[in-house]
């Protein structure tokens, strides 16, 4: 199964913000008995091209001393404004790193070290458990932003842990993340094929393609709705996927409508789910009347 | 769309357990005689009003999650908004209208009974249909009428691709456009019979749609039996 949502809020050039985290955590939880495993959220504020916001799994016993480690390496290739730890997790704001290799750097250094999240805009925080019990360690639902995307996971396969929970960063390109429901059946094939054009990536999921496929996609100047449309056909299996970006949030849905997703839309905003109950808690109002997709359907939203 | 008056029993959902609101609602009828209940706040929540062996009306003031008022037996449902997916699924006889949306699956494997849905209904809808007749005002999604051994579907709006895709029997009225046919879904005449069953299925909905526009979709019953001669066809078909 897994559980997926996603808000993005209507505004001239994403200047009307909201309670993002909140409503993601919340609905999240409501779509729980759809995934335990875990749970994440990639949220977008305003977008600082000046600086980056970068998340590290540390993936060993001594997390605290290893966070440091990671806070050290940082520093030998960009300005480090500051940094914490939570959990497993180091947040790092730093300067921006210009060309790109910010994350290889650190996970040459640190091991054990995954880089999870990079975005000027973006900030990924996920963890092992429900939305609640991610909130309570990461402090989710303080977050604000202009729009983000959600995941609960029922692991069907690769591990149960951080660095293997959605949302996915679409490495090496900052600010673009994916959550999933269902399973890539081509996705070694698909894998090859980015890693033969220069992509590398961070795990063994099969979710992870769909973001650097969409990436890849954008950066060669495709629009999104383009690169939506062509991973209906390049993608084999079950989806049904939210893309974000810095800008907005798009959606496809795979030829047989396996996976359920719903959108509701109104003037100021749009809501994304697997299921209606988790729209309602959150929004009771009755006008906003979800919609589910159709087999094959993309939908983008972008400010 | 309900028809329930303020005397009506009340069953409010917002403090009860699925199970606590499927047992208040089995005891009203059984224990209390009631022949019309009022489910308050269902928020979508999901296996609502199942399993019910009555001749009574339960009306939920709002949107109801998947699986709701499946398995019954001579209820009459009315829903107030949207419904998830498998609204219906395994109904006997009855009936359950949807003022919104439906979402996949809906009807499924009905024996019996009437199933409307005012808005949309998503994919495969009334699949594996025994009996029985679904009602769609608006269009239906992929796959749609997948494997109906029985029964009767009327669409108002389009069909999505895969329409009646290895159906047995049965039949398929739609007014609209098919995206494409399913494997071994042909389209048959529509005769005098067809217009009259049409018409009287239609009018207690008000769906004011002329019954000769209607085009008729059935088995081509070509798939009923393997043929090495057409190995094509089940190329397609598994």
């Amino acid at each position: 199964m897994c559980g997926i949502v996603g808000i993005f809020h209507k505004g001239q050039g994403g200047t009307r913000t909201g309670p993002v985290g909140d409503v993601l955590v919340a609905m999240c939880q409501d779509l729980h008995r759809r995934g335990p495993d875990s749970a994440g959220f990639a949220v977008y504020g305003a977008a600082d091209d000046a600086s980056l916001v970068v998340r590290v799994d540390i993936d060993r016993p001594d997390a605290a001393h290893a966070a440091e480690l990671v806070a050290i390496a940082a520093e030998q290739l960009v300005v480090v404004k500051d940094w914490q730890a939570a959990g497993r997790s180091v947040r790092l704001h730093v300067a921006a790193d210009g060309d790109g290799k910010l994350a290889d750097w650190i996970e040459e250094r640190v091991p054990g070290a995954r880089v999870f999240s990079v975005g000027h805009a973006m900030e990924i925080v996920k963890d092992v458990g429900s939305a609640f019990d991610v909130d309570a360690v990461h402090g989710v639902r303080g977050m604000t932003g202009t729009h983000g995307i959600g995941h609960t996971r029922m692991a069907t396969e690769s591990r149960v842990d951080i660095a293997h929970s959605h949302p996915f960063w679409a490495r090496p390109f900052p600010d673009i993340a994916v959550v999933h429901n269902g399973t890539i059946t081509n996705y070694h094939r698909l894998r090859r094929r980015l890693e033969m054009r220069g992509h590398r990536f961070s795990t063994q999921n099969d979710s992870e393609v769909i973001a650097v496929y969409i990436a890849d996609r954008l950066q060669r100047g495709e629009p999104l709705e383009e690169a939506l449309r062509a991973s209906v056909a390049d993608l084999d299996g079950t989806f049904a996927y939210l893309i974000s970006t810095a800008s907005g949030v798009g959606l496809a849905r795979d030829q047989f409508a396996t996976k359920p997703l719903l959108y509701a839309e109104n003037d100021d905003m749009v809501v994304l789910s697997s299921e209606e109950i988790a729209l309602r808690r959150v929004f009771p109002d009755p006008t906003l009347v979800p919609r589910e997709l159709a087999a094959k359907e993309v939908r983008w939203w972008l400010n | 769309m309900a028809q329930l008056t303020t005397f009506s029993p009340v069953v409010d959902c917002s403090e009860l357990t699925t199970r606590e609101i499927n047992l208040a609602i089995r005891e009203l009828i059984e224990e209390g005689g009631a022949t019309e209940i009022v489910v308050r706040n269902p928020a979508a929540r999901h296996n609502l009003g199942v399993a019910i062996k009555a001749d009574a009306e339960l009306c939920f003031d709002g949107p109801v999650g998947w699986y709701a008022a499946g398995m019954n037996c001579g209820l009459s449902v009315t829903v107030e908004g949207n419904c998830g997916w498998g609204v219906a699924e395994g109904m006997m006889s009855g009936r359950v209208a949807i003022d919104g949306h439906a979402g996949s699956s809906a009807a499924a494997s009905i024996r019996g009974g009437v199933v409307y849905v005012d808005g949309d209904a998503g994919a495969r809808a009334g699949i594996a249909m025994k009996g029985g007749l679904l009602v769609v005002r608006g269009s239906v999604g992929y796959m749609t009428g997948f494997m109906m051994q029985r029964g009767m579907i009327i669409v108002g709006g389009d069909a999505a691709d895969g329409l009646g895709d290895s159906m047995y029997e049965g039949t398929i009225y739609i007014a609209g456009d098919i995206e494409s046919l399913g494997a071994d879904a042909v389209e048959k005449d529509l005769t005098d019979a067809d217009v009259s069953v049409l018409d009287a299925a239609l009018a207690p909905w008000g769906m004011d749609l002329e019954a000769k526009r209607f085009r008729k979709i059935e088995s081509g019953r070509k798939l009923w039996n393997f043929s090495t001669h057409e190995p094509e066809m089940w190329k397609v078909a598994l």
